[in-house]
């Protein structure tokens, strides 16, 4: 059947009013919109586990600088790296240690660079001395034991094994990925809420048609049937333009961070396994449409005397 | 078919347009309805078609009582009464087969039964060569050979006609009437709302004359086998 014969089959002329025509626009919006926010509480999934991953791989020593600094700097830089030996020999001694290396100057002074200025001068700021460690799984070290026995060496040594900020990232990137769902929920209800003020718009706007159709004989549910048609046709346009433009938005912005050479894993880059979730957004928002068309239709009507 | 018995029936919290109707049509009857403008032809007309409901009284059609009836119920009954709204009707989007085919496509038949018997219809009342014309491009007469089509397709038991010839001219007034005498000698039950004396007088059926809401009816012996008060 050709749409030319489809639409001039439709009982009710849907295609002329307003409300109709912005439908599938308001779905196609609505559904990029929760698309975006779908895809980012997925890659949040991914993030969370690198990210907690990397840094359950590794651990940090840090060794304060001597506090009588106002002393002899030269005796005080060399008790200093001879701490930093010991604390060495005692991580690489320690059973599922990979390995633990002392972070030279430097490559602190670079870290710290951005923060406090390149002009820095090296002895002017007494630096603490990091030890990078990197260890053969999460829990392979016992860290209790290990804490022991860097104290005997390096009574100031403090051992980080970013536990606390693995939760804490933990906590917040959980705390995004729920806002993210929740923008979903909320999206999806405001494009089912537009789909019952189109169709009661419809429904006024169609009125004199409906009449006549209850009037040689239509059901309740036949007029229900064009609405519910009619709703569906449009979310299924919009929805499906709307997750090809947020596919499309997700894929660009995943090869912008991957240009941009950031170690960090992206934020959008979604994995295989998770695109179906995004393909399934346009077909629910269709359900939902044709069931929120068909429920204000059959409740309107039964008003009707 | 249809039995009304002391009905009354306003619109809103008006006064009441129709008082103490009663009457009663056998299956297979003709009648004219007739009265001034305003005395409330199309108000019993609704009520026979189910549309309005009446304030009080009891009305029978197709032996159902229809204040028993529920919503579900409606759709059913109104298939098998066929009507001529006096203002037709057309939906003005659809062509001339598509709205004559609407009651088939509401009933739920098939394309095929729906290709022949619009087509068949629309040869039998001359429209043949405006199957695809939009109502907005036909002349009054065609629009309601239109409208009378819509309301023949799905052979009602009850056709209702309201004004049906309120604005042809007097020769294509007859050949509706033809169209309708045939309808009922094959057994549907007709009532034609209309002031046209001359049609009244030429086709010579019972009427039922309204005025001012109240019925008086007058029966023509030897015609037909009903009865009506
Ligand atoms: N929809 C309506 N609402 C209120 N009053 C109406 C309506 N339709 C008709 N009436 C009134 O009911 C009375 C009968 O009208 P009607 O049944 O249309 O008469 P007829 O068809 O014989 O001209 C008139 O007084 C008219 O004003
Ligand atoms: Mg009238």
């Amino acid at each position: 059947m050709s749409a030319e014969r489809a639409r001039a089959r439709a009982v009710i002329p849907f295609s002329a009013d307003p409300a109709g025509r912005l439908m599938p626009w308001l779905i196609g919006f609505m559904t990029f919109v929760a698309g975006l926010a779908l895809a980012g509480a997925l890659t949040l999934d991914t993030f969370a586990d690198s990210w907690s991953e990397g840094l359950a791989d590794s651990m940090t020593v840090q060794i304060p600088p001597p506090a009588d600094e106002m002393g002899d700097a030269q005796a005080a830089e060399a008790r200093i790296d001879e701490t930093v030996e010991r604390a060495l020999r005692v991580l690489r001694q320690t059973d599922g240690v990979a390995s633990a290396e002392s972070l030279p100057d430097a490559r602190i002074r670079a870290l710290l660079e951005p923060w406090l200025g390149a002009t820095l001068d090296p002895g002017s700021l007494p630096l603490p001395r990091l030890i990078a460690v990197e260890i053969a799984g999460p829990d392979a070290v016992d860290l209790p034991t290990l804490r022991n026995r860097l104290a005997t060496v390096a009574p100031d040594a403090r051992l980080d094994d970013h536990g606390l900020w693995r939760a804490r990232l933990v906590t917040f990137l959980n705390a995004l990925q729920l806002v993210g769902l929740a923008v979903v929920a909320v999206v999806v209800l405001a494009a089912a809420t537009v789909v019952v003020f189109a169709t009661r718009g419809g429904l006024l706007a169609h009125g004199e048609a409906i009449e006549l159709l209850h009037l040689i004989g239509a059901s309740d549910g036949y007029i229900a049937r064009q609405f519910q048609r009619q709703a569906l046709k449009a979310s299924l346009k919009g929805g499906i333009g709307g997750i090809l433009v947020a596919g499309a938005t997700v894929v660009a912005l995943g090869q912008g961070a991957a240009a941009t050479g950031a170690d960090l894993p992206s934020p959008l880059v979604l994995r295989t396994e998770d695109w179906p979730y995004l393909a399934i957004l346009p077909a629910a928002m269709a359900v939902l449409a044709f069931l929120a068309a068909r429920r204000t239709v059959l409740r309107s009507l039964r008003r009707m005397p | 078919m249809i039995r009304f018995e002391n009905v009354g029936m306003r619109y809103g919290a008006g006064p009441e347009v129709l008082h103490d109707v009663s009457f009663e049509l056998a299956p297979g009857a003709f009648r004219f309805l007739t009265g001034a403008s305003g005395a409330g032809k199309s108000s019993l007309l609704r009520l026979m078609y189910l549309f309005h409901r009446p304030s009080r009284g009891l009305i029978n059609v197709f032996d159902q009582d229809i204040s028993m009836l529920r919503r579900d119920d409606l759709p059913a009954l109104r298939r098998r009464i066929g009507v001529v709204f006096q203002e037709f009707r057309l939906l003005d989007h659809l062509s001339a087969f598509e709205n004559v085919a609407l009651p088939l496509r509401v009933g739920g038949h098939g394309e095929g039964l729906i290709r022949k018997n619009v087509g068949e219809l629309l040869e039998w009342v001359g429209l043949k060569d405006h199957m695809n014309a939009r109502p907005a491009t036909l002349s009054g007469g065609q629009k309601q050979r239109v409208a009378i089509a819509r309301a023949v397709i799905s052979r009602p038991a009850l056709l209702l006609a309201d004004e049906p010839t309120g604005n042809v001219d007097d020769r294509i007034a007859m050949r509706l009437l033809y169209l309708l005498e045939a309808l009922n000698r094959q057994g549907t039950t007709v009532v034609v709302a209309t002031h046209n004396q001359a049609l009244i007088e030429r086709f010579d059926y019972p009427s039922m004359h309204l005025e001012d809401g109240i019925l008086h009816s007058r029966d023509v012996p030897g015609r037909g086998p009903e009865v009506s008060r």
